[in-house]
């Protein structure tokens, strides 16, 4: 027989390969492959419709790149990566962390901070730009309070619009990063902490020394995945600004969307879409390789 | 003082964690109030007055007109057998992927692993017009498997991702204790993994049900059938920019409440699977 | 070979189809009609009491109708009878064979000839049918304009000399909206029509070639226009992120005196609380005459395929006998030449269309000529001028470029 040949390493491997094939052959069918033939087709000259194309090569994406938007729009992109995944995740941890530790009602915080996830992003898109609205909800209370002087146009603004859109964000995400901080603890033995407290270890001190490298795999998790929420973002600031005043609020992904949508350039769209994708892989794999180095000095 | 001399040093703390979270949710959920209010206005009062908390006049009529616009009873069934089917994809073809990957320790897998990872990046609009095509082509046009089909495609990396994440947090002890019993992978993954991973999967059920059931990207390309369509599909229907007074509110803020009221119920059950310590417990028996 | 296969499956599915659903044919419809869904059910409805041997299969369109059929064109997947406005797109999907050529049917000979080139393509063909004659006027409170002994002005200075007396009273003059494409109906279209298009009446076409000269002063005019208004204070507190849609409650609400927007919106804006008027936007300088806008309203489409005896029943059905129930429900400008049922159009807009018939040189709405990669910029250029981060020069300048760019492609 065959098999003998093998090793028990070796036919466990196999055995672990033939385990996630199943997942593989529907990734590649339904999401690779299709992928792959857009890839294909941001170098032609395909008008979106029709069977016939021409090559093109790079004409495309120097087109995209060359556009006088583009810096903007990348600009704002990691702008708002840079604000948003750090403060975002501080605020998730902490009050996992909170939730963690208020007993009981801790399921009743957890469910209220994750109810914005519930709904669609348009119907929470709609509700913002009523909140933000000049004569919306936000000025309206300013103005009641006497703070007239801090009400504006914070959507109007190129100061404010940014900074307003990313406050949403974590407004909205905020409970969904919290879930998994909050999967990250329950994986902590419980028996740590109260070692920890028989040796007189304060809070702070739980936090950094046992919690934090502890969770390190939810912290990897999230840092990837709150990155690449906002690489893929489109449909938020689709209904709340449409990318404006002019390019101020336009990210990456809601450019595609643009051109393939509304400008129905549909070779631009995916040429930049294939830029989109190298550029999510590229800061993703430096932060996972940054934090897989972290986890295993932490452990 | 009183008080303070009763209530231990935990305790106060454990009251002062709670006084902060009681705010900062009420806070978060406040927006939402907003929808449920709107919901049972009448249509000139949600024009007139945004700033306010309780309507003068509340109705049932929105929720009822969105209720019969929608044809929510098959709109419901729609929406539940996509979602059903695509979790039970995502959470069986997901775990055994992520125990193959996790066990392994293989080179080639770990590869496979960094590709899956770097592939929820990629937009889903890329794929959007090939994948028109195949469908046609594979006759999953208009179908129920098709559309969880789709979105098992574009999310199982994630889901990959996620438990691959957790079950490398798991002891490899407690395999190997269980090979030393006599027990295959498979075994190992029924009997000892998937019991600790309750509450990720409970997570990822929530992660990634919830985008399912509030998706329109999908759906509007797989499902062009009335017959065929989801609960989302139908509230998008209501929101126009052109229209007379653009958007029928009424009948979005109706809709919103009886479109995300099922997903509620669900999460509200989930939560029994985040109950602290289950892995805890779990390893220590 | 294929072909044989692909006809004797055609052949057994109908002969299958027939035999279960007693030859019933089910016709998809895609209809732009979020603002007015009871309408539709009904209209509907009333088509299939008619025509018992049809089904039909509705979905309600989101705005960007090009958006959301060229996925569907794309793979052969297009509705049976479908929403369709005038310009690029839909010449391009019945040049490729996607749609037919409507030409000679009830519904074309039943159209008045104004709205047809719009729904051409350059090979000749029809590739759709209006759903009516639009444009876009000023709705105004008629009280506010009394108070203060305001006539609606007849050109731009006037209209600058109004604004100001409407400001000094303590009241917002006009409502802007830039922060969506809309902006492009109200500011550009007239702007472009009454600055550009006397001296270029071939304006189509030269848009269609790229020969269209666009980076000029008469071009950046109509970027500086709303500059001016935005500057002198004439515009609501926040114009620069107003939606066309938060624009139209404030108008309702009472919360400004005048509102530049749709003839479609006629419906709504004119059975507000107070009385309101409608005037023609006098984007003209004094001493010259108006060039008004005679635009097309989006129209309806029909998919080449198996179904296209039936979908073509139902656009002579529209563009006929069910006319009047679609437009009661928007109370928009006919089109048809017999309108056979009871159409419901506003006095005060009867009056309007007859003074705006009888101008000579009229001019289209913006989505019916320019390329269909320059409509994002509109709105944005607009933010920008206004914001101060461009001066209206640049802007047509940016705007000239796309627009030629678009062309060599």
């Amino acid at each position: 027989m065959e098999r003998r040949g093998l090793t028990e390493a070796q036919r466990r491997q196999i055995v672990c390969f033939l385990f996630t094939l199943p997942a593989l052959a529907v990734v590649f069918v339904f999401f690779l492959f299709p992928m792959l033939r857009s890839l294909v087709l941001s170098f032609t000259n395909w008008d979106g419709i029709g069977h016939d194309f021409q090559w093109v090569g790079l004409k495309n994406f120097a087109t995209v790149v060359t556009d006088s938007s583009f810096r903007q729009v990348v600009v704002n992109t990691l702008y708002l990566i840079v604000i948003y995944v750090p403060v975002l995740n501080v605020i998730a941890l902490l009050l996992a962390v909170a939730v963690y530790n208020s007993g009981r009602a801790g399921n009743i915080y957890k469910s209220m901070l994750f109810f914005p996830n519930l709904l669609s992003m348009t119907v929470i898109a709609l509700i913002w730009k009523i909140i933000y609205n000049n004569g919306g909800i936000l000025n309206q209370f300013l103005k009641a309070v006497g703070l007239k002087i801090l009400a504006r146009d914070w959507l109007g603004l190129p100061q404010t619009v940014l900074p307003a859109m990313s406050f949403t964000i974590i407004w909205f995400a905020v409970g969904y990063y919290l879930l998994i901080y909050l999967a990250g603890l329950n994986t902590v033995p419980v028996e740590l902490y109260e070692s920890a407290e028989v040796e007189g270890v304060t809070r702070t001190q739980k936090l950094f020394r046992i919690t934090i490298p502890l969770i390190a795999p939810s912290v990897t998790i999230n840092i990837v995945l709150s990155t690449i929420g906002i690489i893929t973002l489109f449909d938020l600031p689709f209904v709340l600004t449409r990318g404006g005043p002019g390019y101020l609020s336009e990210t990456l992904a809601l450019h595609v969307y643009f051109y393939a949508f509304v400008q129905l350039q549909t070779t631009y769209a995916l040429a930049l879409a294939v830029l989109l994708g190298m550029f999510a892989i590229l800061i993703t794999s430096i932060q996972l390789r940054l934090l897989r180095r972290r986890e295993e000095a932490s452990r | 003082m009183k008080s303070a001399r009763l209530l231990g040093h935990r305790q106060r703390a454990r009251l002062g964690v709670n006084v902060a979270m009681i705010i900062i949710s009420l806070l978060l959920v406040l927006p939402l109030w907003y929808v449920l209010n709107n919901a049972f206005k009448v249509e000139q009062e949600i024009l007139r007055q945004p700033l306010v908390l309780l309507p003068s006049t509340a109705t049932l009529a929105n929720v009822v007109r969105a209720f019969t616009a929608m044809n929510y009873p098959l709109r419901f069934m729609n929406s539940v057998v996509i979602l059903v089917l695509s979790c039970v994809l995502l959470v069986s073809l997901g775990t055994l992927a992520a125990f193959g990957i996790a066990m392994a320790r293989s080179r080639f897998l770990d590869r496979v692993y960094t590709l899956l990872v770097a592939m929820i990046t990629l937009p889903f609009q890329l794929a959007m017009v090939p994948l028109i095509f195949m469908l046609k082509g594979f006759g999953l046009m208009n179908t129920y498997w098709g559309t969880a089909l789709v979105y098992s495609g574009w999310f199982l990396p994630f889901v990959i991702f996620i438990y691959t994440g957790f079950m490398r947090t798991i002891p490899r002890e407690l395999e190997e204790a269980g090979r030393v019993d006599g027990c295959g992978l498979f075994r190992s993954l029924l009997s000892i993994y998937i019991p600790l991973l309750k509450s990720v999967t409970g997570t990822v059920l929530i992660l990634r049900g919830v985008p399912i059931w509030n998706d329109l990207l999908v759906s509007l390309i797989t499902l062009s059938r009335s017959t065929m369509s989801t609960l989302p599909l139908k509230l998008y229907s209501f929101i126009g920019t052109y229209g007379s007074a653009g958007t029928r509110w009424t009948l979005v803020f109706g809709g919103t409440v009886i479109v995300s009221a099922p997903i509620l119920l669900v999460f509200l059950f989930l939560q029994r699977y985040f109950v602290r310590g289950a892995v805890a417990g779990a390893v220590k028996g | 070979m294929r072909r044989i296969i692909v006809l004797f499956l055609a052949i057994f599915l109908v002969l299958g189809a027939g035999l279960a659903s007693a030859q019933k044919v089910t016709l998809t419809v895609a209809l732009m009609s979020s603002d007015i869904p009871e309408a539709t059910q009904a209209f509907l409805d009333a088509f299939v009491a008619e025509n018992p041997d049809i089904q039909i299969d509705f979905t309600s369109l989101p705005d960007d109708v090009e958006g959301f059929l060229q996925p569907k064109a794309a793979s052969g997947e297009l509705p049976d009878y479908m929403s369709i406005n005038g310009g690029s797109f839909g010449a391009g999907l019945v040049d490729k064979g996607l749609i037919l050529d409507l030409r000679g049917t009830f519904a074309d000979k039943n159209t008045i000839d104004a709205v047809k080139p719009q729904f051409t393509s350059p090979m000749g063909k029809l590739f759709g049918i209006a759903g009516g004659v639009s444009t876009s006027v000023i709705y105004y409170q008629v009280k506010a304009f009394k108070d203060l002994g305001i006539t609606p002005p007849d050109n731009w200075e006037d209209f600058l000399v109004a604004c100001e007396k409407l400001k000094k009273a303590g009241k917002t003059p006009l409502i802007i909206t830039p922060a969506d494409g809309t902006i492009a109906n109200t500011l550009w279209s007239w702007g472009f029509a009454n600055n550009i298009v006397a001296k270029y009446p071939d304006y189509a076409k030269r848009f269609r070639e790229g020969t269209m000269p666009l980076d000029t002063p008469e071009f950046a005019d109509v970027f500086a226009k709303a500059k001016v208004l935005y500057d002198k204070g004439y515009t609501q507190e926040g114009a620069v992120s107003t939606l066309y849609m938060d624009g139209n409650q404030m108008y309702i609400q009472g919360k400004a005196v005048q509102q530049f927007a749709g003839s479609w919106l006629a419906g709504s804006l004119l059975k507000t609380d107070f009385e309101t008027g409608i005037y023609m936007p006098p984007w003209n300088a004094k001493g010259k005459t108006k060039v008004p806008i005679v635009a097309t309203e989006t129209g309806w489409a029909v998919a080449e395929g198996p179904h296209k005896a039936q979908a073509t029943r139902l656009l002579d059905w529209m563009n006929g006998k069910g006319f009047h129930y679609y437009q009661n429900a928007r109370g928009n400008i006919p089109d048809l030449k017999d309108p056979m049922g009871p159409i419901k159009l506003d006095q005060r807009m009867k009056t309007y269309l007859d003074k705006l018939y009888s101008y000579k040189l009229t001019s289209g709405l913006w989505f019916e000529f320019i390329p269909a990669a320059t409509m994002q910029l509109i709105p944005k250029l607009y933010q920008e001028v206004l914001l101060g981060q461009k001066t209206p020069r640049e802007a047509a300048a940016a705007f000239d470029k796309a627009a030629k760019d678009a062309v060599k492609k």
